[in-house]
């Protein structure tokens, strides 16, 4: 499974005319109101850690973020994370196979998955950090997702973006 | 034991300090509890992104990316005769 490909974009594509049926408006407190497919809704059966009860998020793809991704909780407006294919910024980043815990969102061929990372935005862009350790994994067919905790010790839970770090090969 | 298969054993037990072993099928993640409040943590500091920091990160990217991904796209098609 690889962290390659992102995403259908949120509304930016001509989507079959007047089929607007598909389209979820959600009025996001950080970033206006944004349309999101019934496609990228996906559903987090245990959450993310520390937020347990929101499982239904939007990957929200908009230009001006460039790389980044949003996942916008749909219950909770005043809740997103940054996240992004984590090759981009790590290439080397591999995952271990989880395969027994990656059934719980039934994952089963790999090419079904995408990998994303959290990430960490502080006020100084320079200091931003990727979440390596607990990595989101999509099942984009069944529309499920989950957060992975690699006990994998080279992966830190905050690892800088723009910073020359060397980010060893995983397992 | 925790369920049908969970498995907690003392390993060694030394002054004040005890040492559990857990067994557990691969399905059943186990980790240390530091390691859950750290990601806790994390994600709690991942749910507050900084709006104008994230734009000036877009920008870092793209400066530092001069060629991004779309280089599929263009590549030539007879680069096999290299």
């Amino acid at each position: 499974m690889d962290g390659a490909g992102c995403f259908h974009s949120a509304g930016g594509e001509p989507a079959a005319a007047g089929r607007d049926a598909g389209l979820v408006k959600l009025a996001t407190a950080r970033f206006g109101e944004v349309a999101a497919r019934e496609d990228d809704i996906v559903f987090f059966p245990r959450g993310l850690l520390g937020f347990p009860d929101i499982a239904r998020y939007a990957v929200i793809a908009r230009p001006e973020d460039g790389p980044f991704r949003r996942l916008q909780a749909v219950e909770r407006l005043d809740l997103s994370f940054v996240i992004a294919d984590p090759l981009i910024f790590f290439p080397r980043y591999r995952l271990p196979a989880a395969a027994e815990q990656l059934r719980l969102i039934d994952l089963t061929v790999p090419a079904d998955g995408i990998v994303a990372a959290l990430f960490t935005v502080p006020r100084d862009p320079r200091l931003i950090t990727a979440n390596l350790q607990a990595p989101i994994v999509f099942n984009t067919r069944a529309h499920l997702a989950m957060q992975l905790i690699l006990s994998a010790p080279e992966y830190t839970a905050a690892h800088r973006v723009f910073t020359k770090e060397e980010v060893p090969q995983g397992a | 034991m925790i369920g049908d298969d969970v498995e907690v054993t003392v390993l060694d037990i030394r002054g004040d300090k005890v040492r559990l072993g857990i067994r557990a099928p691969s399905k059943v993640p186990v980790h240390r509890k530091e390691v859950y409040l750290a990601i806790r943590e994390e994600n709690a500091r991942a749910a507050q992104p900084h709006e104008p920091a994230l734009k000036e990160a877009v920008k870092l990217y793209k400066e530092n990316t001069p060629r991004p991904p779309a280089r599929d796209a263009t590549a030539p098609e007879n680069d096999a005769g290299r």
